[in-house]
């Protein structure tokens, strides 16, 4: 119990919108006469609209906790930081914390182009609640950090915008608070630079430090974090471990690719998707040789097939095939038949074309992924059909495939397996 | 027992974020003490970046005070004739565009405080207090060597022209008066300040208002010429007691407003309070509104 350093209850934001305030003294007059001596209180009424950014949010905090909030755009994240470093105040409800907060939204916050670095270092620090006794003590480490040591004493207007955030960065990298607000924006810089501040940030964060870390980047919070919070349109979602809220998170973007879309597929000619062009008659993707609804494995050759009808007698066309890896959204491989010369002398109408093609055992990493096909006329170099996520099939993730070895999921995109050389050296 | 566990617990809390938004009129200086550090580099700050582009950097004070009070004492000292007190003209202007100086400065600058610094309340917490206290201190510098200006200025009439004018002995209470008008300035600016966030048009309001102080104010004439009928009106302005006794210290020139400093003292503690309360009621939640 001692050791939750902070605590959320119920905390809730409420934004107007439609109309912030009354703009000008005049409309709040006439805003306060019609309510004083009309009856149309409606009529203003109608102009604002209550939005709630947060709604009932509960959590709390150990110390050393390292905190990762995600969630969507105008998920509440930056109003749920913007509470937490007190730069607004909640609606409703609390927050309870203990020791120094620092708040790092920005870098540099309060620097002056007239004043010269070195000042600007004073500025800042202070701004950010530290003594200036402990500033001294720290200067030449935040100087030599920022890499601007001949440049300290001349004023921040003549920096170029990497050696100001550099400056900025390097000061809340030296801060010493016992609660950290962390905004992914703050790894800043040329490459270099952002690998140094991102290994700054985390050994910030691991130093013992509660951290609250917000970041697009599942990878960075996955990295970095050991607790997350789940938010969405305003409400807290989950919250717990970081790999188990992760999960949930990324389950919502499943949610799209997992309406009834099967390994296989077929239609009749009528209500078959496609165009004046061509029409799709089926698709299946299975291990080779096994029947279409056996598991897939690594070891198993993958079997792509695609029929579709030719509508027209002229025309280049050929099917290409894209599969997609679902949890990361990322296209794993792409590939085209190259066989439109032969396309291209079927004449007959309405002649059914069926295209087969073999992924290679050992390519895929165990995970689940979708199937996209796309026609297009070679001639004209133009897409004419294309089928998003026709198909989902996974790939099992254990596979023995003889007495000594087996294959396990890897963190990699593929699977691959390798020749090795082994030489025994007496 | 879980009770009692729980009380001692929440006395622990450094910090509490919570919906109150009526403060009242309190102010937290355990908090303002904190970070005195931060206010002690914002006064440098203010002083520094005010001069770092002059190349006669503070001069400036001196030449402004001099030259505004020269075209004041030939349009209203030699042309209208409005300075009977048998002080040099140039002495009379300079010490009364000294207060009022100070005080416009100490109200504009102030007035601008939440705007001007909105980017750095946007993204961290500071007691925004703290912003107005740097600039009523850092105020003080140009203030100061407008002091010297007039002492330099009175010295020359005494010593070199051999002017009759000597100052009171209650010239002690300069510093006093200083205090006063650029509280009241500052009040005035805190008011502005949070008024102005909520309604943009009050900043034309202040222009108009900010003039007509200024001509109800004994700066350009003294109180001695003001008709006896209209003296009790003009001298509920609290700046005009502050300017008419720091003429009779400087000058020791008889007294004419019928109020004392004590009554300015009093305006400004209701000023003082009226801007905290509505400062506190804007600061904490005028990022979401700007």
């Amino acid at each position: 119990m001692g050791n939750i350093v902070v605590q959320a209850e119920n905390v809730s934001k409420k934004y107007k919108i439609g109309r912030l305030n009354a703009d000008t003294l005049k409309d709040s007059i006439k805003h306060k006469w019609n309510r004083l001596f009309r009856d149309d209180e409606e009529h203003f009424a109608t102009h604002e609209e209550d939005f709630w950014a947060l709604r009932n949010i509960n959590f709390e905090v150990e110390r050393g906790d390292i905190m990762g909030i995600i969630g969507k755009n105008g998920a509440g994240k930056s109003t749920l930081l913007k509470l937490l470093s007190r730069i607004t105040s909640p609606t409703e409800g609390k927050i309870k914390m203990k020791g120094r907060v620092a708040s790092l939204l920005e870098v540099g916050t309060g620097f002056h182009p007239e004043l010269t670095g070195r000042e600007n270092i004073y500025l800042n620090a202070t701004i950010l609640g530290m003594r200036e006794s402990e500033v001294r003590k720290i200067e030449d480490e935040i100087i030599s950090f920022a890499e601007i040591e001949d440049h300290i004493d001349t004023p921040i207007k003549h920096y170029s915008s990497g050696m100001r955030v550099r400056l900025g960065f390097s000061v809340a990298a030296h801060l010493n608070p016992d609660i950290v607000i962390l905004d992914e924006v703050l790894s800043v810089g040329d490459a270099d630079f952002q690998r140094k501040s991102m290994a700054k940030m985390r050994s910030i964060a691991q130093s013992g430090r509660t951290v609250f870390f917000v970041s697009h980047s599942l990878n960075s919070i996955q990295n970095l974090c050991n607790k997350a919070i789940y938010l969405k349109q305003g409400q807290l979602i989950e919250s717990g471990l970081v790999d188990d809220v992760v999960d949930v998170y990324k389950s919502t973007f499943k949610i799209s690719t997992d309406v009834e879309v099967k390994n296989h597929i077929t239609f009749n000619f009528d209500d078959a998707p496609g165009n004046e062009l061509v029409k799709l008659q089926s698709a299946y993707v299975k291990a080779k040789d096994k029947g279409l609804d056996d598991p897939i494995n690594m070891s198993d050759d993958i079997e792509v097939s695609i029929s579709f009808w030719k509508l027209v007698e002229e025309g280049k066309f050929d099917v290409g095939i894209q599969v997609f890896d679902i949890e990361r959204d990322l296209q794993i491989l792409g590939s085209n038949s190259h066989m439109c010369e032969l396309l291209d002398e079927i004449k007959t109408p309405n002649s059914r074309i069926n295209f087969q093609t073999i992924i290679p055992k050992f390519q895929l990493n165990a995970s689940s992924y979708y199937l996209n096909i796309v026609i297009s006329d070679m001639e004209k170099k133009a897409i004419i059909f294309n089928a998003y996520c026709i198909a989902k099939f996974t790939i099992e993730n254990i596979t023995h495939f003889n007495k000594y070895r087996f294959l396990t999921k890897s963190r990699g995109i593929i699977r691959p397996l390798l020749n090795w050389n082994i030489n025994i050296e007496k | 027992m879980i009770k009692t566990k729980n009380e001692t617990a929440n006395e622990q809390w450094d910090i509490v974020i919570n919906a109150d938004k009526n403060k009242g009129i309190s102010i937290n200086w355990q908090e303002l003490w904190q970070y005195r550090d931060m206010i002690w580099v914002l006064i440098r700050k203010e002083i520094v970046a005010a001069h770092l582009q002059t190349v006669l950097g503070p001069l400036w004070y001196v030449g402004k005070a001099v030259i505004m009070a020269l075209t004041f004492a030939l349009v209203f000292g030699m042309i209208a004739r409005v300075n009977p007190t048998g002080v040099p003209h140039m002495l009379f202007f300079m010490s009364g565009l000294m207060f009022w100086e100070y005080f416009l400065n100490c109200m504009n600058k102030t007035g601008n405080v939440l705007r001007e610094n909105k980017a750095i309340f946007e993204k961290v917490y500071v007691p925004r207090l703290a912003f107005p206290i740097a600039k009523l201190v850092a105020g003080l510098v140009p203030a100061f060597f407008e002091l010297m200006t007039l002492v330099v200025a009175y010295l020359i009439y005494v010593f070199w022209v051999g002017s009759p004018v000597r100052p009171s002995w209650g010239v002690v209470y300069i510093p006093f008066l200083f205090l006063i008008i650029g509280g009241i300035g500052s009040s005035l600016g805190l008011i502005i300040s949070a008024l102005t966030i909520k309604y943009r048009d009050i900043a034309m309001l202040i222009s108009y208002s900010t003039r007509l102080l200024m001509y109800t104010t004994p700066i350009i004439y003294p109180m001695q010429i003001v008709p006896k009928e209209f003296l009790p009106y003009l001298s509920l302005n609290p700046l005009a007691a502050i300017i008419d006794y720091g003429k009779h210290f400087l000058f020791n020139i008889p007294v004419y407003c019928t109020t004392t400093p004590l009554y300015s003292v009093g305006c400004l503690l209701v000023i003082f309070l009226i801007g905290i309360f509505l400062f506190n009621r804007v600061e904490r939640d005028f990022v979401d509104t700007v």
